[in-house]
Protein backbone atom coordinates (compact mmCIF):
# COMPACT_ATOMS: atom_id res chain seq x y z
CA UNK A 1 0.00 0.00 0.00
CA UNK A 2 1.14 3.30 -1.03
CA UNK A 3 1.53 6.36 2.28
CA UNK A 4 -1.00 8.44 0.43
CA UNK A 5 -3.67 5.58 0.24
CA UNK A 6 -2.71 5.13 3.49
CA UNK A 7 -3.06 8.69 4.56
CA UNK A 8 -6.39 8.73 2.65
CA UNK A 9 -7.54 5.91 4.54
CA UNK A 10 -6.31 7.51 8.17
CA UNK A 11 -8.06 10.82 7.54
CA UNK A 12 -11.33 8.56 6.51
CA UNK A 13 -11.65 6.28 9.17
CA UNK A 14 -9.27 7.40 12.29
CA UNK A 15 -12.11 9.97 14.08
CA UNK A 16 -14.85 6.76 13.50
CA UNK A 17 -12.36 4.24 14.74
CA UNK A 18 -11.00 6.66 17.41
CA UNK A 19 -14.77 7.24 19.10
CA UNK A 20 -15.89 3.89 18.81
CA UNK A 21 -12.83 2.42 20.80
CA UNK A 22 -13.45 5.28 23.15
CA UNK A 23 -17.04 4.48 23.47
CA UNK A 24 -15.72 0.23 23.87
CA UNK A 25 -13.05 0.94 26.16
CA UNK A 26 -14.09 4.53 27.83
CA UNK A 27 -10.24 4.74 28.42
CA UNK A 28 -8.69 7.51 25.97
CA UNK A 29 -4.95 5.79 26.38
CA UNK A 30 -6.13 2.53 25.58
CA UNK A 31 -7.74 4.02 22.39
CA UNK A 32 -4.85 5.86 21.17
CA UNK A 33 -3.01 2.58 21.90
CA UNK A 34 -5.75 0.33 19.92
CA UNK A 35 -6.15 3.33 17.11
CA UNK A 36 -1.98 2.60 16.85
CA UNK A 37 -2.39 -1.15 16.70
CA UNK A 38 -5.40 -0.81 13.96
CA UNK A 39 -3.53 1.12 12.08
CA UNK A 40 -0.09 -1.22 11.97
CA UNK A 41 -2.04 -3.95 10.98
CA UNK A 42 -3.65 -2.57 8.12
CA UNK A 43 -0.46 -0.94 6.78
CA UNK A 44 1.25 -4.43 7.15
CA UNK A 45 -2.29 -6.40 5.69
CA UNK A 46 -1.17 -7.38 2.09
CA UNK A 47 -4.56 -7.77 0.77
CA UNK A 48 -6.89 -4.70 1.92
CA UNK A 49 -10.89 -4.92 0.75
CA UNK A 50 -10.96 -3.41 -2.32
CA UNK A 51 -14.20 -1.52 -1.62
CA UNK A 52 -15.10 1.36 1.14
CA UNK A 53 -18.01 -0.76 2.93
CA UNK A 54 -15.69 -3.81 2.58
CA UNK A 55 -13.09 -1.55 3.92
CA UNK A 56 -15.06 0.04 6.42
CA UNK A 57 -16.01 -3.68 8.01
CA UNK A 58 -12.82 -4.55 8.28
CA UNK A 59 -11.56 -1.53 10.10
CA UNK A 60 -14.21 -1.66 12.89
CA UNK A 61 -13.81 -5.54 12.76
CA UNK A 62 -10.23 -5.10 13.93
CA UNK A 63 -10.87 -2.62 16.12
CA UNK A 64 -13.50 -4.71 17.98
CA UNK A 65 -11.46 -7.26 18.14
CA UNK A 66 -8.09 -4.99 19.72
CA UNK A 67 -10.52 -3.72 21.94
CA UNK A 68 -11.60 -7.07 23.19
CA UNK A 69 -7.92 -8.00 23.34
CA UNK A 70 -7.53 -5.00 25.78
CA UNK A 71 -10.34 -6.15 27.87
CA UNK A 72 -8.50 -9.62 28.09
CA UNK A 73 -5.20 -8.03 29.13
CA UNK A 74 -7.26 -6.10 31.70
CA UNK A 75 -8.54 -9.44 33.37
CA UNK A 76 -4.98 -11.06 33.64
CA UNK A 77 -4.00 -7.61 34.77
CA UNK A 78 -6.88 -7.43 37.24
CA UNK A 79 -6.17 -10.82 38.41
CA UNK A 80 -2.25 -10.15 38.80
CA UNK A 81 -2.86 -6.72 40.30
CA UNK A 82 -6.44 -6.37 41.89
CA UNK A 83 -6.24 -3.17 44.02
CA UNK A 84 -4.33 -1.60 40.71
CA UNK A 85 -7.15 -2.23 38.47
CA UNK A 86 -10.10 -1.19 41.13
CA UNK A 87 -8.19 1.94 41.10
CA UNK A 88 -8.13 2.17 37.48
CA UNK A 89 -11.64 1.85 37.31
CA UNK A 90 -12.68 3.98 39.44
CA UNK A 91 -10.61 7.12 38.40
CA UNK A 92 -12.87 9.20 36.61
CA UNK A 93 -11.74 9.26 32.65
CA UNK A 94 -11.20 12.68 31.14
CA UNK A 95 -12.82 13.95 28.08
CA UNK A 96 -16.43 15.02 27.35
CA UNK A 97 -18.35 11.91 27.72
CA UNK A 98 -18.12 11.19 31.32
CA UNK A 99 -20.10 14.18 32.04
CA UNK A 100 -23.32 13.30 29.96
CA UNK A 101 -26.41 11.88 31.62
CA UNK A 102 -26.35 10.12 28.37
CA UNK A 103 -23.05 8.49 28.97
CA UNK A 104 -23.96 7.35 32.53
CA UNK A 105 -27.00 5.85 31.08
CA UNK A 106 -24.93 3.94 28.34
CA UNK A 107 -22.72 3.10 30.89
CA UNK A 108 -24.60 0.30 32.00
CA UNK A 109 -24.91 -1.28 29.32
CA UNK A 110 -22.56 -4.46 28.65
CA UNK A 111 -19.66 -3.82 25.77
CA UNK A 112 -21.54 -5.48 22.80
CA UNK A 113 -24.55 -3.56 23.57
CA UNK A 114 -22.75 -0.51 23.80
CA UNK A 115 -21.20 -1.10 20.52
CA UNK A 116 -24.39 -2.17 18.87
CA UNK A 117 -26.19 1.18 19.40
CA UNK A 118 -23.18 3.56 19.17
CA UNK A 119 -22.62 1.82 15.15
CA UNK A 120 -26.95 2.43 14.90
CA UNK A 121 -27.30 5.57 16.31
CA UNK A 122 -24.12 7.83 15.80
CA UNK A 123 -22.86 6.05 12.96
CA UNK A 124 -26.19 5.30 10.86
CA UNK A 125 -24.67 1.76 10.25
CA UNK A 126 -28.25 -1.11 10.08
CA UNK A 127 -28.68 -4.04 12.04
CA UNK A 128 -27.41 -5.94 9.29
CA UNK A 129 -24.08 -3.75 8.68
CA UNK A 130 -23.33 -4.26 12.19
CA UNK A 131 -23.98 -7.82 12.03
CA UNK A 132 -21.39 -8.52 10.01
CA UNK A 133 -18.96 -6.85 11.93
CA UNK A 134 -19.73 -8.40 15.32
CA UNK A 135 -20.38 -11.77 13.75
CA UNK A 136 -23.79 -12.13 14.57
CA UNK A 137 -27.16 -12.21 12.19
CA UNK A 138 -29.00 -9.31 11.52
CA UNK A 139 -32.31 -10.31 13.94
CA UNK A 140 -29.57 -11.03 16.81
CA UNK A 141 -28.50 -7.32 16.96
CA UNK A 142 -31.88 -5.52 16.25
CA UNK A 143 -32.94 -7.93 19.75
CA UNK A 144 -29.85 -6.46 21.58
CA UNK A 145 -30.65 -2.58 20.15
CA UNK A 146 -33.82 -3.27 21.51
CA UNK A 147 -33.32 -4.92 24.82
CA UNK A 148 -30.25 -2.16 24.91
CA UNK A 149 -33.19 0.62 24.73
CA UNK A 150 -35.68 -1.13 27.11
CA UNK A 151 -32.77 -0.90 30.02
CA UNK A 152 -31.41 2.28 29.18
CA UNK A 153 -35.44 3.41 29.56
CA UNK A 154 -35.89 1.32 32.94
CA UNK A 155 -32.49 3.00 33.98
CA UNK A 156 -33.63 7.01 33.62
CA UNK A 157 -36.95 5.88 34.83
CA UNK A 158 -35.00 4.93 38.11
CA UNK A 159 -33.04 7.86 37.86
CA UNK A 160 -36.09 10.22 37.73
CA UNK A 161 -37.48 8.96 40.91
CA UNK B 1 -55.44 -3.46 13.25
CA UNK B 2 -56.00 -0.57 15.45
CA UNK B 3 -55.84 -0.91 19.26
CA UNK B 4 -58.19 1.10 21.34
CA UNK B 5 -56.15 3.38 24.34
CA UNK B 6 -56.85 0.48 26.88
CA UNK B 7 -54.92 -2.40 24.64
CA UNK B 8 -51.54 -1.31 24.56
CA UNK B 9 -49.27 -1.75 21.90
CA UNK B 10 -45.98 -4.15 22.64
CA UNK B 11 -42.69 -2.71 23.65
CA UNK B 12 -41.10 -4.03 20.57
CA UNK B 13 -43.79 -2.52 18.62
CA UNK B 14 -43.57 0.79 20.07
CA UNK B 15 -39.58 0.33 20.27
CA UNK B 16 -39.75 -0.10 16.14
CA UNK B 17 -41.97 2.83 15.91
CA UNK B 18 -39.81 4.95 17.65
CA UNK B 19 -36.65 4.20 16.54
CA UNK B 20 -37.25 2.61 13.01
CA UNK B 21 -40.35 2.86 10.81
CA UNK B 22 -43.67 5.03 12.62
CA UNK B 23 -47.03 3.09 12.24
CA UNK B 24 -49.99 4.58 11.73
CA UNK B 25 -52.07 2.88 14.31
CA UNK B 26 -49.57 3.72 16.60
CA UNK B 27 -49.35 7.10 15.91
CA UNK B 28 -53.41 6.99 16.17
CA UNK B 29 -52.93 5.47 19.29
CA UNK B 30 -50.12 6.94 21.20
CA UNK B 31 -52.63 10.51 21.06
CA UNK B 32 -55.58 8.81 23.40
CA UNK B 33 -52.82 6.89 25.47
CA UNK B 34 -50.75 8.55 27.66
CA UNK B 35 -48.74 5.10 28.86
CA UNK B 36 -47.58 4.15 25.10
CA UNK B 37 -47.15 7.79 24.09
CA UNK B 38 -44.53 8.18 27.71
CA UNK B 39 -42.94 5.29 26.28
CA UNK B 40 -42.40 6.86 23.00
CA UNK B 41 -41.21 9.68 24.06
CA UNK B 42 -38.89 8.17 26.34
CA UNK B 43 -37.47 5.45 23.60
CA UNK B 44 -36.75 8.86 21.29
CA UNK B 45 -35.77 11.31 24.04
CA UNK B 46 -32.57 8.32 24.66
CA UNK B 47 -32.33 7.98 21.47
CA UNK B 48 -31.54 12.00 20.68
CA UNK B 49 -29.44 11.84 23.91
CA UNK B 50 -27.23 9.41 22.40
CA UNK B 51 -26.86 11.19 19.24
CA UNK B 52 -25.87 14.40 21.07
CA UNK B 53 -22.98 12.76 22.69
CA UNK B 54 -19.71 14.73 21.46
CA UNK B 55 -17.03 12.89 19.75
CA UNK B 56 -13.65 13.39 20.33
CA UNK B 57 -10.86 13.80 17.90
CA UNK B 58 -8.30 11.56 17.55
CA UNK B 59 -5.23 13.81 19.74
CA UNK B 60 -2.63 15.27 17.07
CA UNK B 61 0.44 13.24 18.44
CA UNK B 62 -1.31 10.50 18.26
CA UNK B 63 -2.25 11.00 14.39
CA UNK B 64 1.55 11.97 14.20
CA UNK B 65 3.29 9.07 15.21
CA UNK B 66 0.79 6.66 13.37
CA UNK B 67 1.37 8.44 10.30
CA UNK B 68 5.38 8.89 10.92
CA UNK B 69 5.51 5.11 11.73
CA UNK B 70 4.18 4.27 8.10
CA UNK B 71 6.03 6.52 6.25
CA UNK B 72 9.03 5.22 8.13
CA UNK B 73 8.44 1.43 7.22
CA UNK B 74 7.78 2.44 3.80
CA UNK B 75 10.92 3.30 3.38
CA UNK B 76 13.37 0.23 2.39
CA UNK B 77 15.95 -0.30 5.42
CA UNK B 78 19.66 0.48 4.73
CA UNK B 79 21.65 -2.45 5.86
CA UNK B 80 24.91 -1.24 7.33
CA UNK B 81 28.44 -2.79 6.31
CA UNK B 82 28.38 -4.88 9.16
CA UNK B 83 25.61 -6.43 8.85
CA UNK B 84 25.93 -7.35 5.27
CA UNK B 85 29.14 -9.19 6.01
CA UNK B 86 28.23 -11.15 8.61
CA UNK B 87 24.89 -11.73 6.79
CA UNK B 88 27.30 -13.33 4.31
CA UNK B 89 29.84 -14.78 6.92
CA UNK B 90 28.63 -18.39 6.51
CA UNK B 91 29.09 -18.37 3.19
CA UNK B 92 32.91 -17.12 3.01
CA UNK B 93 33.74 -19.57 5.35
CA UNK B 94 32.80 -22.19 3.88
CA UNK B 95 34.31 -21.11 0.54
CA UNK B 96 37.69 -20.68 2.07
CA UNK B 97 37.55 -24.17 3.71
CA UNK B 98 36.68 -25.42 0.15
CA UNK B 99 39.68 -23.54 -1.48
CA UNK B 100 41.92 -24.91 1.84
CA UNK B 101 40.84 -28.42 0.45
CA UNK B 102 41.00 -28.01 -2.85
CA UNK B 103 44.85 -26.28 -2.30
CA UNK B 104 45.85 -29.63 -0.21
CA UNK B 105 44.45 -31.49 -2.67
CA UNK B 106 46.55 -30.44 -5.35
CA UNK B 107 49.29 -30.11 -3.24
CA UNK B 108 49.14 -34.17 -2.26
CA UNK B 109 48.66 -34.74 -6.02
CA UNK B 110 51.38 -32.43 -6.89
CA UNK B 111 54.19 -33.80 -4.16
CA UNK B 112 53.18 -37.47 -5.19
Amino acid sequence: MLHQEFRRIYDSYSRKLYNYALWTTRNEQASQDILQAVFLKLWKQRNIPSSAPELEAWLFTVTRNTCLDHFRAQKRRARLYTKAAEEEKTRPQSGGLDSHFAWDLLKTLSTDDRTIIYMHIKMGYNYKEIGRIMNLEENAVRVRAFRAFRRLRRTMSKEER
Amino acid sequence: MSKTSMTHFSDDELMAHALERPREDITEHVKTCRQCARYVEDIRSIENDIRGLPEEDVPERVSRKILTDARRKNQPEKKPFGFMWRGSFPFLVGLAVIAAALFLYFLFVYLH
